[in-house]
């Protein structure tokens, strides 16, 4: 057990910088597009923090029970296909900004407000190198519990390098900022959307292959 | 007053950054496909060899291009170095616009090696290889198992100056029946291998290269007719572990091992299987069919266990039943001889008759036990291929 959890935060804390440049630009636009207040900043670094931390539970609950069953080509459709939601929310999300407002703009504010929590969950499904060789060691555990401590300790090691999050809301101050935040998150929305249809692709000829 | 006039100017300046720093993260992200760690530094690293130039041999493979820049073309990776950069493999160098191997005569690393050690099971049974590497390698396997030699400089290892004479003297007086380029990535040092390998032949040594095939048709052809046996280091079917993993990728050596086959050389293929990495029954089964229909289904494939090394030691080794397993499956595919590496296992160490099952090299880990093979035939008359005298 402890040498479970030392490895968890050894993991975590090693590669901890590599998953926040790879979380860095679907995050920061978010916390950026919007003037909160100090509190408001925090609450939704929590909410993204809670969606994480749940997407890490079922991850590792599902990775410690199916073991070597959960195939590669699963792993990484069910990668990409989370990658293709994250990116078309963001990409909603930046449209919701437009001005004059959609008519839909009570359920836009709605959609707005689940940012930060629905991108924190759907981000934990995304397999960076990280990711996947934490989930090559919770295979080889066999135990939904002991892949749930693992990613549970991977996570709190992780969310150290998400610190400086709050700190980029606070130029959600300033009005060029906030408009840039909106353009980022449409672009890296479309980029990622597209980058996720070539993967897709891809998978499905290797899938293919004899 | 003037304060108020910048604060707009420098607000849409630090946008503009921030716009910049974001889609250009998430640029790289894509682009890169998220391997930095597999692709470790940049062709183009700065030189610093103190030493370097004492030990540099002009290389084969590449051409001049405009303002003082070459272009390597001995292996895929097609590295296009300014003056005084080199290459990703860390031992080609562009000195004033001429391409020069740092790595010639630099041995890293010499052995007396059984040729099991390789693993060649079907060349020399029970013979030694005079085994030697340089500095240097080609790729990045984050599961590299030689890492200390292979992912440095020249001058950041303890090396010995060897000239191919003395290399194959040494093998000769050592009674070793041949040499071996292995530990390391042969390739690049291709100049030093073919050097020896030419002199170890005209001595009546046999010439092993023991590679990951990454390299490119042309220099792989012109190399071929002074080896006698390679073995390829497969990395793993799914093209994405060779991305990942590796900072190689797949295609090149499945072209490098049809090439060694329909030369005459004799292969043989490893696998090593990492942790949940590319263990996965889809992945072992692809590359069982791809190896019989493609090479053949007597090319000799082994399945090795992966020991926690380098940027991966945070993995757990292979468990035995996954590689037992692989071999069953590429057996299942109708490959004739399937071994298991780094196990105890009787079943997956001998060599057995495809006709009767029965043994006919039976080996303990590295050593034979018993050969029963006469003039590479077997006792119930099926001749088995390889490399025999």
């Amino acid at each position: 057990m402890r040498t479970l959890i030392m490895d968890a935060f050894l993991a975590g804390l090693s590669t901890g910088l590599f998953c926040g440049m790879t979380c860095f630009p679907v995050l920061a636009p978010v916390f950026a597009a919007e003037e909160r207040t100090f509190r408001a900043t925090w609450s939704a670094w929590f909410q993204m923090l809670g969606g994480r931390l749940t997407g890490y539970l079922i991850f590792g609950a599902l990775a410690g029970w199916l073991g070597q069953r959960f195939g590669s080509h699963a792993l990484r459709l069910l990668s990409t296909a989370g990658m293709m939601a994250m990116a078309a929310w963001l990409a909603v999300y930046a449209a919701g900004f437009r001005r004059p407002s959609p008519p839909s703009c009570p359920a836009a504010r709605r959609c707005r407000s689940a940012t930060p929590v629905l991108l924190g969950f759907l981000l934990s499904t995304r397999i960076c190198p990280p990711v996947l060789m934490s989930v090559a060691y919770v295979f080889t555990l066999q135990s939904p519990a002991l892949g749930m401590l693992y990613f549970f300790v991977f996570f709190c090691t992780t969310s150290l390098y998400f610190l400086p999050l709050p700190f980029i809301g606070m130029l959600g101050r300033i009005r060029e900022f906030r408009w840039a935040a909106r353009l980022a998150a449409g672009l890296v929305g479309l980029l990622f959307l597209g980058y996720g249809v070539v993967m897709l692709q891809r998978l499905v000829l290797e899938m293919n292959l004899p | 007053m003037t304060s108020f006039a910048l604060r707009p100017v420098l607000a849409k300046a630090g946008a503009g950054l921030f716009l910049a720093a974001v889609v250009g993260t998430a640029a790289w992200r894509v682009f890169s496909g998220g391997r930095p760690s597999a692709a470790g530094p940049s062709a183009g690293s700065v030189a610093s060899a103190p030493d370097a130039a004492g030990h540099r041999h002009e290389a084969l493979w590449w051409t001049p291009l405009p303002g003082g820049e070459v272009q390597c073309t001995l292996c895929p990776n097609a590295c296009r170095l300014r003056d005084g950069r080199i290459g990703l493999c860390r031992v080609r160098q562009n000195i004033d616009g001429t391409l020069y191997s740092l790595s010639y005569g630099q041995v890293a690393a010499a052995h007396v090696d059984p040729v099991e050690k390789k693993p060649f099971y079907h060349v020399l049974p029970g013979s030694r290889a005079f085994s030697l590497a340089t500095p240097g390698c080609n790729l990045r396997c984050l599961f590299c198992q030689n890492w200390e030699i292979s992912q440095s400089h020249p001058w950041e290892v303890a090396t010995r100056t060897v000239s191919p004479e003395e290399v194959v003297a040494a093998a000769l007086q050592s009674g070793a029946e041949s040499i071996a380029f292995t530990y390391s990535e042969p390739t690049v040092f291709y100049e030093y291998m073919l050097d020896i390998a030419r002199l170890a032949q005209a001595r009546g040594l046999k010439t092993l290269v023991v590679s990951a095939g990454f390299i490119n048709p042309e220099p792989l052809r012109a190399l071929l007719p002074h080896v006698d046996a390679c073995k390829i280091d497969f990395k793993g079917f799914d093209p994405a572990f060779y991305e990942n993993l590796t900072g190689g990728s797949r295609e090149p050596v499945l072209e490098a091992m049809k090439i060694i086959r329909e030369s005459g050389v004799w292969l043989e293929v490893v696998n090593l299987l990492v942790t949940g990495q590319n263990d996965g029954e889809d992945d072992v089964r692809a590359l069982a069919r791809w190896v019989r229909d493609n090479l053949g289904a007597d090319v000799p494939l082994h399945f090795s266990r992966f020991h926690p090394m380098h940027k991966l030691a945070n993995l757990p080794p292979t468990p035995v039943e996954t590689v037992l397993r692989a071999r069953r499956i590429a057996l299942e595919e109708g490959l004739q001889y399937v071994y298991t590496g780094n196990i105890p296992s009787a079943e997956g160490d001998s060599t057995r008759s495809p006709r009767s099952g029965e043994i006919v090299i039976e080996r303990k880990g590295y050593h034979v036990i018993r050969n029963r093979l006469a003039n590479g035939v077997a006792p119930d008359g099926e001749p088995i291929p390889g490399v025999w005298k």
